[in-house]
């Protein structure tokens, strides 16, 4: 009886154990703005408002691009800067849908996706020419 | 010349050549070997017993035993643990970079 107990403790103590250690990297993370490095801040600057809102893991994705700016391209950098703030302006949950969507269009065929880019292009080609074309003075 | 001995025989010749050794240098062996038996390390034996774990010279409680194998698999969980969140967020950020540096407007993978 009183061995049942015993293991019934060390089983309890081994729980706690476990539930205590793992807690702590998740709630050792969180970093205010105020903390970030000036480049951490200039890569990341849509997000400055909203930062010590946002949730760890989501920090922390961010610091990880953050990290790896600089070895990117300079077209890359460029890109990344010109869609950062379409993606401060989602939510944390579009986001993880954006990644899902993101996911399951990296499994498409490469000549539908091909297809794919290349619709948008025009509809991007498309609406560029829309929205010169009230700017043209007419005769 | 080749002879081939077995162990017994090759024991047999050094107990003869130490035979014809003389007295002092087979003092002085005698010596070098006892400091040796001196300073050998005994392996600590791992005996568990009634009142748990005799390590060595240490004797270690159950409640003590039960402590360390617990801290033990609580470490081992946590590095588990830590890998598997460092993996995902890994693979989260490389997604993200994917996202915001490729050609496709963001736009377009939102609902």
């Amino acid at each position: 009886m009183s061995m049942s107990i015993e293991r019934t403790l060390s089983l309890f103590r081994f729980l706690l154990f476990g539930f205590a250690l793992s807690a702590l990297p998740l709630s050792a993370f969180a970093q205010s703005w105020e903390k970030l490095s000036t480049q951490q801040q200039d890569i990341l600057a849509p997000f400055a408002n909203s930062w010590n809102a946002l949730p760890e893991e989501e920090q922390h994705n961010l610091l990880g691009i953050a990290r790896r700016y600089p070895t990117l391209s300079p077209e890359k950098q460029q890109r990344l800067h010109e869609q950062i703030d379409k993606w401060s302006r989602l939510t944390p949950e579009q986001r993880t849908r954006a990644r899902e969507k993101y996911q399951a269009f990296s499994r498409v065929p490469a000549e539908k996706r091909e297809a794919v880019k290349q619709m948008v292009r025009e509809q991007q080609a498309a609406g560029a020419a829309s929205a010169v074309q009230p700017g043209i003075p007419s005769r | 010349m080749n002879i081939k001995l077995n162990h017994r025989e090759i024991a047999r010749q050094l107990d003869r050549s130490a035979g014809k050794l003389e007295r002092g240098t087979l003092d002085e062996l005698r010596l070098a070997r006892q400091h040796a038996l001196q300073y050998q390390r005994v392996a600590p034996s791992f005996r568990p017993n009634r009142d748990g774990v005799l390590f060595g010279h240490l004797q270690l409680s159950r409640r003590a035993l039960s402590w360390g194998v617990a801290a033990l698999v609580a470490t081992v969980l946590l590095a588990n643990l830590a890998f598997q969140h460092h993996v995902h967020e890994r693979n989260h950020g490389n997604i993200d970079i994917a996202i915001l540096t490729d050609e496709m407007p963001v736009d377009v993978y939102v609902d």
